[in-house]
C-alpha cells in the first residue's frame, strides 16, 4: 500500500469519539416476536391454501373450459359461413331456381358479403321473373 | 444439498444450520440469525438510513420478511449477502416511501453515540453525523462497517456481496470525502 493510500485511510479524529450502539435486548424480543407471528400466520395461510388450491384450480379449469367452448361456438352461431344458411334453405325450399341462385351466392361472412348476396340475388331472380 | 452448501468457502457451519432449520420450518432459525447478524445488520441499516429509529423498524421488517420467505432464504447460495441485500432493499423502500432521501442530511441525528465516559453529545457529534450522512450510501456503509463495527474489508465484501478491493476502495474514497466535509463544517 502506498503512503498516500495509507493517509487516505486514516479516519478523521472526531470519529474516534463515537460508536454505534448494539441492539438492545428489548429490540431483540420485539423483533423476534413479530417475526414469529409472521411465521405462524404464514403457516396457517399455507394450511388454508393447501385445501383451497385444488378447489380454486378446479373452478379455474371449469371457467376456462366454459370460456373456450363458448368462444369456439359463438362465431359459428352468429355468422354464416360459405355453406347455405338455414334461412336461405327455408326461403328457397321447393324452388329449384332459387336453390340454384343461392348456391351461386358469395359467403356471408361480412356486411359487404351480405350486400353482395342481396345484389346477386336480385340480379339472378329479376331477369328470370321478368 | 448439504454438501453443496458446505463446499462453499464463504458459507459457515452456522449458515448451513440456519438454512437447514429454515428448510425444516423450525422457527429457532430466527434466533440463530439474530445472534449471527443482528448487530451487523443494525449497523448496516443505520449507515443507510442515518436514523437509529428507522434502522430498528427496518430490522424488524427484515426479520418478518425472512420469516415469510423462509423457503427462499433456505435456498440462498450465500446466506450472509442474501440477508444483507434483503436489509438494503427494505431500507431503500423505506427511504422511497417516506421520501426521506432528499432531506436525509437535515434529519440525520442521534445515530452515533459517544464512546468516552463523561462526554456528552455536542456540536462535533452533530458534525460527524452530518458529514457521514452526506457521503454516498455505498461509501458510508463501508465506512461505518469498517470503522464502527470493526469489520475487515474481506468481511465487508462478504456481507455486501462485493470484492475486498471494492470495499477498500469505497472506504478510501469515503474517508477522503469525509475529511473534506468535516474540514468544511469546522471552518
Amino acid at each position: 500500500m502506498t503512503p498516500s493510500k495509507k493517509d487516505d485511510q486514516r479516519e478523521p479524529s472526531d470519529m474516534n469519539r463515537h460508536s454505534l450502539a448494539a441492539p438492545e435486548s428489548t429490540l431483540k424480543s420485539q423483533v423476534l416476536q413479530a417475526a414469529r407471528q409472521a411465521w405462524a400466520d404464514d403457516d396457517s395461510l399455507a394450511e388454508e391454501i393447501s385445501w383451497h388450491r385444488p378447489i380454486l384450480g378446479l373452478a379455474a379449469s371449469i371457467t376456462l373450459a366454459a370460456t373456450l367452448v363458448f368462444a369456439a361456438n359463438g362465431p359459428r352461431q352468429h355468422s354464416s359461413g360459405p355453406d347455405i344458411p338455414s334461412a336461405t334453405i327455408t326461403l328457397t325450399a321447393g324452388s329449384p331456381r332459387l336453390s340454384l341462385a343461392a348456391a351461386c351466392l358469395p359467403p356471408r361472412d361480412a356486411a359487404q358479403g351480405v350486400l353482395m348476396r342481396m345484389e346477386r340475388l336480385h340480379a339472378i331472380i329479376d331477369p328470370v321473373d321478368k | 444439498m448439504k454438501q453443496q452448501m458446505s463446499s462453499n468457502p464463504n458459507s459457515t457451519d452456522s449458515d448451513d444450520e440456519i438454512r437447514a432449520r429454515l428448510a425444516s420450518n423450525d422457527s429457532s432459525a430466527l434466533d440463530m440469525i439474530w445472534d449471527a447478524y443482528s448487530s451487523d445488520l443494525l449497523g448496516y441499516l443505520v449507515s443507510i438510513l442515518c436514523s437509529r429509529h428507522d434502522a430498528e423498524d427496518t430490522l424488524q421488517e427484515v426479520f418478518i420478511t425472512i420469516a415469510k420467505k423462509r423457503s427462499s432464504v433456505a435456498k440462498a447460495r450465500l446466506l450472509k449477502p442474501y440477508i444483507f441485500r434483503l436489509a438494503r432493499n427494505s431500507a431503500l423502500n423505506l427511504i422511497k416511501k417516506n421520501s426521506r432521501k432528499r432531506d436525509r442530511e437535515h434529519k440525520a441525528a442521534d445515530w452515533l453515540v459517544i464512546s468516552g465516559e463523561g462526554e456528552n453529545r455536542d456540536e462535533r457529534t452533530n458534525h460527524a453525523e452530518m458529514a457521514l450522512a452526506a457521503l454516498p450510501e455505498k461509501q458510508r456503509s463501508v465506512v461505518v462497517l469498517k470503522f464502527y463495527q470493526s469489520k475487515t474489508f474481506r468481511k465487508i465484501g462478504e456481507m455486501l456481496g462485493i470484492s475486498e478491493n471494492t470495499a477498500a476502495s469505497r472506504y478510501r474514497y469515503g474517508i477522503r470525502k469525509l475529511k473534506d466535509l468535516m474540514l468544511e463544517e469546522s471552518t
